[in-house]
C-alpha cells in the first residue's frame, strides 16, 4: 500500500519551492544584475520627468536582465538633462550586450557632455567597429579628432561618414575645415560653395568657414553675405539614434520641440496628436496653444485654427507670434475659392500685424505678412516696402529680398527690383527662380544680352542632375535604423 | 634705424630696477619676424606654484551670500586687482567681496599691503577702499592722472570708482558720473579717444533683480542657478568718456555702444586691427562675442562677426567668460582667447592682420580644458623661456556629474605650458602639488616679489583667495617694463616691442584681460638664455613712438615717456 504523502509536507514542499524560487529570483536580481540608477525620492518626484522615470526604472527592475530596458533608461535620464545616470544606465546596458551599437554611440555623447574626449573616442570607435555603415559615429570621430588636431584622423572619419552618406552636409563642411588646414583654401571653397547653394540647408559654421575662406580671397561682400547667414539654426542631419531622446524629453519645451521637429519632417498627424495633448495638458501655455494652431492649419483645418488662435490672442495679448499668426491663419480663410480675396475677411488682420510688430520688432514674418498683404491687394510698392523691412530684420534670408524684387517688378520699378533680386541672388546664388526674375529686371532695364545670360544660367541650374542619395536610400543597416539596435535572444532575459 | 642711448639704472626691491627715459627716437618698423624661441630646462620635477595665502596675511573669501534662494549673482563673483596702491614700487592686492543679496550683512573689499618679503598686510579699514557692495569685479587704472592707480568696483548695483590719493581711496563716483546701476561683471580703463586720459569700459551682464530671479533646476532635480538663457534679457554695455575734469560722460549711446549687446562677463583691450586706434573685445556667455572698433567718425561698431572672433569656427555661441589676451605666435599682433563652460572647447583666436581665425584645436587647447568650466585666465611665461603658458582657474556654475569635493561646484585649475605645438598640461593639474579643489572665479597674474617670476591671485567662490607663488627654482632670464606715460601713470593700451637676440616681442601695457580682475600692468618678458635687451620700442596711444634701452635682463625697469619739449635723458 503506498505511503500516503503528508498534507504538511505537500505544504513544506511547496513551501521550500516558493522560497527557491524566491531566492533564485533574488539571485539573478540582486547578485548577477545591478540597481538601476535612481534618484533619491522618484516615488514622491512630481516633476514633468518623473513618471518617466519611475515606468523606465520599473522596466529595468522587472527585467534586469534585459539590456534594452536599461537602454531605454538611460535614455530617459539623456532626455531630461541627467547625463550622470545615463552613464550609469548606458554602463549597465554595455555589460549585458556589449555589441549593442547604439548604447556605444549615446555613451560616446555622454562622454562628450562632461568633456571627457578620450573616452568619447574610445566608445566611438567601439560604435564604428560594430555599425561602420553609421555616418554620424564617424562624423562625430571627425569633429573630435579634428579637436585634437589629428588633422589625418580626421580626415579619414569624414571620409566615411561621406561613404556612409554623401548628404552629411556636417561631414562635408568637416572635409571642408581639413583642407583649410592644409591651407588648400581653393578647395574648401569649392566644397563649401557646393555646400551652402545645395539643397540640404548647413549649418551656422558652414557659412563661417565659408566667409572667413572668401574674406580671405578678398571677397569681401560675399564674405559680408556669408557671415550674416552664420546664425542658421543646427542643421538637421540623419541620426536617428540621437533622434530617439526626442520623444523622452518630459519638459513642456522640449514636447513642444519634437512636435516642430515632426512638423518639420512633414509627420503633421503625429505633431497633431502630440499637441492635442499638450494643449490640454498646458492650457496655460501660448506656445502650445499657437503650435497646435499651427499644426491643424498645416492639416489644412483653417476654422479649428482660427478658433484656437482667437482665444491665443485674448490670453497672451503680448504674444507676438499668437498675433503673427491669427493674422496669417486669418489672411488665409479671406481666400475665395477662385482665388481672390475677400476684404471683409481682412477686416481685423492689419491690427494683428502691427501688433505682432510692435511686440517683436526683430521679427521678419509679420512685415512680410505684412507685405503678402499689400501684394494681395494690389499694392506692390507698399508690399516692397514690407518685404524690404523684413530683410533688414533679417538680412541672410533671400527670399525677402527676392519677394521684394518680384513687388518692385510689378510695380515696374527695374532698377528698383535690378538691386533687391541681386542682393537675393548674392544671398543664394543658384537658386533659378531668383535667376528668372533678374533676367526679367535685366530686360526690363533694356539689358537684353544679360538678360539672356541669366536666363541661361537659370535653365543650366534648373536642369543641374539631382542630389547625391541621402539616407533614405542607404543601404539598410542591420538593425533597422528606427529600432534601438539591441541584438534579440541572448542579451534578454 | 637709430640706435638708443641706455638708461640710467636704479637697484630697488629684490630685483634691480631701471628707470629708462625715452629718447625720442623714431625707428623704423620692426622686423615681425618671428624668431626661433630660446628654451630653458625649466623642471617639471617640481610644481611650479606653492600656495601661501595664509603665510603671506592673506585671508580672504568672497562670500557669494548663498541661503535658500539660487539667486544668479552669486555664482558669478568675484574678482582681483593687483596695483601699487601706495606707490612703493611692489604690486598690492584688492580683493572684491560679495555679501548677500538678501540680508543686510556687511561684508566689506579688501586692500592687502605688500609689505616685501612674501608679506601682505590687510589695510582695508580706513584706507577707504573696503567699499560694502555686492561686487563683482575691480579694474585699476589712474584716471585722474595723478601717478597712482585708481579703482573701480563692478557690483550688482551701482559700481563704485574710488580714487586714489597716495594710497588712501575716496569714493568719487557721484562726482565722476561712472555709478552704472547694472548687474557689471568686467570692466577696463581704456583710453579709446587718445586724448591722454583713460575712459572706462563696463561689461553688463544681464538685467537682474532678485524679483527677476527664474526658478531652475539641475540634473539632480533640485533647485540650482540658472543659465543666462532664462533670463532672455541681456544688458548693453556701457563706455564712459573721461572729460578730464575729474568727470565722465556716458558715451554708450552717441558712440553706437548700445548697438550690439550681450552677457557680457570678460573685457580686453588692443590695436586687434591694426589700424593705431585701440579695440575693445568682449567675452560674452550665450551670445556672441564683440569686438568695437572705432571708425573714422569716431563711432564704435562692432565687427566680431566680419572678423571672426564672434562665434567659434562651427559658429556655435558659448558661454565666453574670461579672456586670455597675447601675441601668442609671435607675429606682432595679439591673439585672443575666450574660455568656455563644461563641454564646450576654449576659443583660441589667432589674430591674422586683424581677421581672426579659430585655432583652438591647432594650439592644443580643444582636449583638457572641456572637462571643466574656465573662468580667470591669462597668459604669462611661468617659466621665463621665452614661451607664454597659460592658467586657468575653475568652477561649475551648476551641479553636474561627479563632485571634487564638498562644494559641488568646486573644480581644479589648469595650466599648461607653452610649446612649439601648442599648448600642452603641465602636471601637477593647476601647477601646485595637489589640486586646489575650489570654485574659483576672477584670477590675476603678476610679479608679487619683483624676483621675475609670475604669480597668481585667485579668488574663489566661498572658499579661501590662493596666492600661487612661483616656485620654479631655474627660470629662465626676464625682464619687466613699467611703462609710464607723461604723467606718470601706467600707459594703459601702449604696445612694447622688445629685441633681444634674435627675438622681437610684442607685448601690450595691459591690465584688463582674465575675468573680473586686473592685472599687473607691467610688461613682463621671459628671455629664456638672453641676458641682454638691446631696444625697447614704445608705441603710445596716441601713436608716437619712443625706443629706450639697451638693458640688461633679469631687473624691473620703468620707462617713462618724456614730456612735450622735454630733452631725452642722458646715461
Amino acid at each position: 500500500m503506498p505511503r500516503r504523502i503528508a498534507p504538511i509536507a505537500v505544504v513544506a514542499a511547496a513551501v521550500a519551492a516558493v522560497v527557491a524560487a524566491t531566492l533564485a529570483w533574488w539571485w539573478m536580481t540582486s547578485n548577477r544584475y545591478p540597481p538601476p540608477p535612481v534618484p533619491e525620492g522618484l516615488a514622491a518626484a512630481t516633476t514633468t520627468a518623473a513618471p518617466l522615470i519611475r515606468d523606465a526604472v520599473r522596466l529595468v527592475e522587472s527585467r534586469p536582465g534585459d539590456a534594452e530596458a536599461r537602454y531605454h533608461l538611460a535614455l530617459v535620464y539623456e532626455a531630461n538633462d541627467d547625463p550622470t545616470r545615463a552613464r550609469t544606465s548606458l554602463e549597465q546596458a554595455i555589460l549585458l550586450a556589449p555589441d549593442a551599437p547604439p548604447a556605444w554611440y549615446h555613451l560616446a555623447l555622454v562622454h562628450e557632455h562632461f568633456g571627457a574626449l578620450d573616452e568619447a573616442i574610445a566608445a566611438m570607435e567601439r560604435v564604428v567597429e560594430l555599425a561602420p555603415g553609421y555616418a554620424p559615429a564617424h562624423r562625430h570621430l571627425g569633429q573630435w579628432r579634428l579637436d585634437q588636431n589629428r588633422i589625418g584622423d580626421a580626415e579619414k572619419a569624414f571620409q566615411r561618414a561621406l561613404a556612409a552618406n554623401p548628404r552629411d552636409v556636417e561631414a562635408a563642411v568637416g572635409m571642408a575645415r581639413i583642407e583649410v588646414e592644409r591651407n588648400d583654401d581653393a578647395a574648401a571653397l569649392a566644397r563649401l560653395e557646393a555646400i551652402v547653394n545645395g539643397s540640404d540647408p548647413p549649418g551656422a559654421g558652414a557659412f563661417q568657414l565659408y566667409g572667413t575662406i572668401l574674406r580671405r580671397a578678398g571677397r569681401l561682400a560675399e564674405a559680408g553675405a556669408a557671415f550674416a547667414r552664420a546664425r542658421a539654426d543646427a542643421p538637421q542631419t540623419f541620426d536617428p539614434w540621437r533622434d530617439q531622446l526626442e520623444p523622452l524629453r518630459a519638459s513642456l519645451d522640449g514636447q513642444l520641440a519634437y512636435a516642430r521637429k515632426l512638423l518639420l519632417r512633414g509627420r503633421v498627424a503625429d505633431a497633431l496628436t502630440l499637441l492635442e495633448s499638450l494643449y490640454r495638458e498646458y492650457p496655460e501655455s501660448a506656445s502650445a496653444a499657437i503650435d497646435l494652431a499651427v499644426a491643424r492649419r498645416a492639416l489644412g483645418n483653417l476654422d479649428g485654427s482660427m478658433a484656437l488662435l482667437e482665444d491665443a490672442v485674448a490670453a497672451f495679448p503680448e504674444s507676438s507670434n499668437a498675433h503673427y499668426n491669427y493674422a496669417l491663419t486669418r489672411f488665409m480663410l479671406s481666400h475665395r475659392p477662385d482665388g481672390t480675396i475677400d476684404p471683409a475677411g481682412l477686416a481685423d488682420v492689419d491690427a494683428h500685424v502691427a501688433t505682432a510688430i510692435a511686440t517683436n520688432p526683430s521679427s521678419p514674418l509679420p512685415r512680410a505678412l505684412q507685405g503678402d498683404l499689400h501684394t494681395a491687394l494690389g499694392e506692390n510698392r507698399a508690399a516692397a516696402a514690407c518685404y524690404q523691412q523684413a530683410a533688414v530684420a533679417d538680412p541672410a534670408n533671400p527670399s525677402w529680398p527676392y519677394q521684394a524684387g518680384l513687388a518692385l517688378l510689378r510695380a515696374g520699378d527695374a532698377p528698383g527690383a535690378l538691386t533687391a533680386l541681386s542682393s537675393a541672388l548674392a544671398l543664394s546664388p543658384r537658386r533659378p527662380e531668383i535667376m528668372v526674375a533678374l533676367a526679367e529686371a535685366l530686360r526690363a532695364s533694356g539689358r537684353a544680352d544679360e538678360a539672356a545670360s541669366m536666363l541661361a544660367a537659370a535653365r543650366r541650374q534648373s536642369s543641374r542632375r539631382p542630389e547625391p542619395a541621402g539616407p533614405e536610400s542607404l543601404p539598410p543597416l542591420p538593425w533597422g535604423a528606427n529600432s534601438s539596435g539591441f541584438a534579440p535572444a541572448g542579451n534578454r532575459q | 634705424m637709430t640706435r638708443c642711448r641706455p638708461a640710467t639704472s636704479l637697484a630697488l626691491g629684490l630685483a634691480g630696477v631701471v628707470v629708462g627715459t625715452g629718447s625720442g627716437c623714431r625707428p623704423s618698423e620692426p622686423d615681425r619676424t618671428a624668431a626661433p624661441i630660446v628654451q630653458t630646462a625649466a623642471s617639471t620635477s617640481k610644481p611650479p606654484f606653492v600656495e601661501r595665502a595664509q603665510e603671506a596675511g592673506i585671508d580672504f573669501v568672497w562670500r557669494s551670500g548663498h541661503r535658500e534662494r539660487f539667486l544668479h549673482p552669486e555664482i558669478l563673483g568675484g574678482g582681483v586687482a593687483l596695483l601699487d596702491a601706495d606707490g612703493d614700487g611692489r604690486l598690492d592686492i584688492y580683493l572684491v567681496q560679495g555679501g548677500s543679496l538678501e540680508s543686510s550683512t556687511e561684508h566689506r573689499n579688501a586692500l592687502f599691503l605688500n609689505r616685501g618679503g612674501g608679506h601682505f598686510e590687510d589695510v582695508s579699514r580706513g584706507s577707504g577702499a573696503d567699499d560694502g557692495g555686492y561686487a563683482m569685479g575691480v579694474t585699476a587704472g589712474d584716471y585722474d592722472n595723478d601717478g597712482d592707480p585708481d579703482l573701480y568696483v563692478t557690483n550688482v548695483g551701482p559700481n563704485v570708482l574710488l580714487r586714489n590719493d597716495g594710497g588712501h581711496f575716496t569714493d568719487v563716483t557721484d562726482t565722476a558720473g561712472v555709478g552704472d546701476p547694472s548687474w557689471s561683471s568686467s570692466a577696463a580703463f581704456v583710453d579709446y579717444d587718445a586724448d591722454g586720459d583713460l575712459d572706462l569700459y563696463v561689461c553688463n551682464y544681464l538685467h537682474w533683480s532678485p524679483s527677476s530671479e527664474r526658478d531652475c533646476r539641475n540634473a539632480y532635480d533640485s533647485p540650482d542657478y540658472c543659465g543666462p538663457q532664462a533670463y532672455a534679457a541681456p544688458a548693453p554695455d556701457t563706455l564712459y568718456r573721461n572729460d578730464g575734469d575729474g568727470r565722465f560722460t556716458d558715451v554708450t549711446r552717441d558712440l553706437g555702444i548700445d548697438q550690439s549687446l550681450g552677457n557680457g562677463l570678460g573685457v580686453t583691450i588692443g590695436d586687434f586691427t591694426g589700424d593705431g586706434r585701440l579695440d575693445i573685445f568682449v567675452a560674452n556667455d550665450a551670445t556672441m562675442n564683440l569686438l568695437w572698433v572705432r571708425g573714422a567718425d569716431g563711432r564704435f561698431r562692432d565687427e566680431a562677426l566680419k572678423r571672426g572672433c564672434a562665434t567659434d569656427e562651427a559658429g556655435q555661441v558659448k558661454a565666453g567668460m574670461g579672456i586670455g589676451n597675447a601675441d601668442v605666435d609671435g607675429d606682432g599682433d595679439a591673439d585672443l582667447l575666450v574660455v568656455n563652460l563644461q563641454s564646450e572647447t576654449d576659443s583660441f583666436f589667432r589674430n591674422d592682420d586683424g581677421l581672426f581665425r579659430d585655432e583652438t584645436a591647432r594650439q592644443s587647447l580643444a582636449t583638457v580644458s572641456r572637462r571643466f568650466t574656465r573662468f580667470g585666465t591669462g597668459f604669462v611665461d611661468i617659466d621665463n623661456d621665452g614661451r607664454l603658458d597659460l592658467f586657468a582657474a575653475n568652477g561649475r556654475v551648476r551641479r553636474q556629474g561627479e563632485s571634487f569635493g564638498d562644494d559641488p561646484y568646486a573644480e581644479p585649475n589648469l595650466l599648461y605650458r607653452g610649446t612649439s605645438s601648442g599648448f600642452m598640461e603641465w602636471l601637477p593639474r593647476g601647477g601646485t602639488r595637489s589640486p586646489l579643489l575650489l570654485t574659483s572665479r576672477g584670477a590675476a597674474f603678476g610679479d608679487l616679489d619683483d624676483d621675475g617670476g609670475i604669480d597668481v591671485v585667485v579668488a574663489n567662490r566661498d572658499g579661501p583667495t590662493n596666492l600661487l607663488w612661483n616656485a620654479i627654482e631655474d627660470r629662465g632670464h626676464w625682464i619687466a617694463l613699467r611703462v609710464l606715460d607723461e604723467h606718470g601713470r601706467d600707459a594703459l593700451g601702449a604696445a612694447v616691442t622688445i629685441r633681444s637676440g634674435e627675438r622681437t616681442i610684442h607685448r601690450d601695457v595691459l591690465a584688463a584681460y582674465s575675468y573680473c580682475s586686473s592685472n599687473d600692468p607691467r610688461v613682463h618678458c621671459g628671455l629664456g638664455d638672453a641676458t641682454t635687451i638691446e631696444e625697447v620700442l614704445v608705441r603710445w596711444v596716441d601713436g608716437a613712438e619712443d625706443a629706450f634701452g639697451p638693458f640688461d635682463a633679469d631687473q624691473v625697469v620703468v620707462i617713462r615717456r618724456p614730456g612735450v619739449g622735454e630733452a631725452p635723458a642722458g646715461p
